[in-house]
């Protein structure tokens, strides 16, 4: 039993007509980065949400290490284990200075006050934001409050973090800080990792890719290869890694590249053979190798 | 524009006075103001005026910033000494027109001026040398025992807190508001008060959607942190009874005994 969420035929509606997700089935493994794409208002938060029982689904079940979020003796249980990080920094912030915003949810489950002070320590440093622990939130980056929202989350000790476009308002230093913060807790703490995002590039440091659209599982794979099929992604309203974007053009241009390229790393490993070659030969025979 | 109002008067420091328990620091501008005016000899009153003095100097909040807090009151001293100063019946000192000062009247005005000045500078001792969420965290605990009774403590403070959190948040969006609206030809801060206050609601209804979503957004947020109320709450900063909280517990103590004395032994004036 290595499934730390799963998803049984979910159907989730708001109102009772309009389907915001259908029959979705999903497994995501401990331990795993799974990246969840999609347009706007293809049902990727409404996942999200179902995952820590803020919603219940209509119809289905949402399990979560094996514990059903319909069962409301749970909750609390389920949203120890899967913490959520949302969009707006601002919002996500209750307290007047990041150690006593870390400290919320351990005030809430009734950690004694000791034990707080370590965790909240150790989830400052793990996040590097322990120097700004006195800081009133406000005077914080917006990469950095993302960070303290996820130490925020991080104190509870959670086997899963759900990440809800927590880049969409950052400028593109605070987003690689969130996403080097996301990568270092999958790769080093074993937690298992959702980001629901726009950026494809952040998509492609993923284990797997989930795309949504119109409520339906769309695409479901390793990021090679969902980004490899350039037109189906073009056609969910979506687009690829630049690295991607740019073989395609490549390709259109008869360079002959392999498959599967989505990170700059691909991209200097696929046309490095080319530059050793001879300039005659570099036309005729591309990345032909 | 609007970022430089600040929100309550708090001055960071680390003086005994700051570093004592915030419920007890209001615990103490109680007693005192009992204090001072139980007082009842001039002894007790020199003793109470410069007990204040002595506290402010190991805060180390500058002399300043006291004279600042009391100008508002000013009119409110004088008014009263006056007032005081020639209604207190007794022996005649000064006969102006059909008003006269009487000695006692003035000793009266006198000592009320002192204790409404000590008064004043002792409550805002208090702000300066405690944070609006200490001092809400204080009033949680001080009420506690309200919620016996079924009122709503841990909520209003927790309302309390929030709302000196997102202060300057929304002071921050309101500029932008103001700003995005004078972008579109908006003026905001020209013509008649009636002109003015119209155009205020383009900055004020934007504001209050924006203010209800981040109420929602952080309710969200909240609940998913495991918020389910005050039951069973701890708190990151758990207050101890600090060698600084006795020490100062028997400093007011021995006050309190001195003031006790002084009413018993001396001659009252009041
Ligand atoms: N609170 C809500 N009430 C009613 N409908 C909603 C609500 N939130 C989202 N929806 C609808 O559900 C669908 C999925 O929304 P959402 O999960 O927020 O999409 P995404 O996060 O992918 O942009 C959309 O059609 C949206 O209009
Ligand atoms: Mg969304």
């Amino acid at each position: 039993m290595s499934n730390i969420i799963s998803f049984k035929n979910v159907l989730f509606s708001y109102n009772g007509e309009q389907e915001a997700l259908h029959d979705i089935n999903l497994n995501i493994q401990k331990g795993e980065f799974v990246a969840v794409l999609g347009y706007n208002g293809s049902g990727k938060s409404t996942l999200a949400k179902l995952i820590n029982a803020i919603l219940l689904p209509g119809s289905g079940k949402v399990l979560v290490d094996g514990m059903d979020t319909n069962d409301e003796s749970l909750t609390f249980e389920i949203r120890k284990k899967v913490g959520m990080v949302f969009q707006n920094p601002d919002n996500q912030i209750v307290a007047s200075t990041v150690e006593e915003d870390v400290a919320f949810a351990l005030e809430n489950l009734g950690v004694e006050s000791s034990e707080m002070r370590r965790r909240v320590d150790s989830a400052l440093e793990t996040v590097g934001m322990s120097e700004y622990c006195n800081y009133a939130p406000h005077r914080l980056s917006g990469g950095q409050k993302q960070r303290v929202a996820i130490a925020g989350v991080l104190a509870m000790s959670p086997q899963c973090i759900v990440l809800d476009e927590p880049t969409a308002m950052l400028d593109p230093r605070g987003r690689k800080a969130v996403i080097d913060t996301a990568l270092s807790l999958n790769r080093e703490k074993g937690i298992t990792i959702v980001l629901i995002t726009h950026f494809m590039d952040e998509a492609a440091l993923a284990d797997r890719v989930v795309v949504l659209s119109g409520g339906r599982i769309a695409k479901n794979g390793p990021p090679r290869e969902v980004f490899s099929d350039y037109d189906g992604m073009k056609q969910l309203g979506l687009g690829v890694p630049v690295a991607a974007e740019l073989a395609q053009e490549l390709r259109a241009r008869g360079i002959n590249l392999p498959r599967g390229i989505i990170t700059p790393d691909d991209m200097v490993e696929a046309l490095s053979p080319c530059l050793w070659r001879k300039p005659d030969e570099r036309s005729s025979a591309g990345g032909e190798y | 524009m609007l970022k430089d109002i600040t929100i309550g008067q708090y001055i960071y420091g680390s003086s005994p006075i700051h570093r004592m328990d915030p419920m007890l620091k209001l615990i103490f501008v109680i007693a005192y103001v009992v204090l001072l005016f139980s007082a009842s000899t001039t002894a007790g009153i020199v003793g109470a005026v410069a007990f204040s003095l002595i506290i402010y100097k190991i805060s180390g909040i500058p002399i300043k910033l006291i004279a600042k807090s009391l100008k508002p009151i000013v009119p409110v001293v004088v008014f009263t000494a006056v007032i005081n100063m020639f209604f207190i019946p007794g022996d005649p000192l000064i006969t102006i027109w059909k008003l006269t000062i009487s000695r006692q009247g003035l000793f009266y005005a006198v000592i009320l001026s002192f204790r409404i000045t000590c008064l004043i500078s002792a409550s805002s001792l208090l702000t300066y040398t405690t944070s609006p969420i200490q001092l809400t965290d204080a009033i949680e605990r001080l009420l506690s025992p309200l919620k016996k009774l079924k009122m709503p403590v841990h909520e209003l403070a927790m309302m309390m807190s929030i709302a000196l959190r997102f202060i300057p948040s929304l002071i921050e969006e309101t500029d932008k508001i103001m700003s995005a609206q004078k972008s579109r030809g908006a003026s905001l801060d020209s013509g008649k008060l009636r002109e003015k206050v119209k155009a205020l609601v383009p900055v004020l209804v934007p504001l209050f959607v924006s203010a209800f979503r981040r109420a929602d957004e952080l309710a969200l947020a909240m609940e998913c942190r495991c918020y389910r109320g005050g039951e069973g709450r701890t708190r990151l900063h758990e207050s101890h009874f600090s060698s600084v909280d006795a020490f100062g517990t028997a400093v007011l103590v021995l006050m309190f005994g001195y003031v006790i004395a002084t009413n018993c032994l001396f001659e009252a004036v009041i």
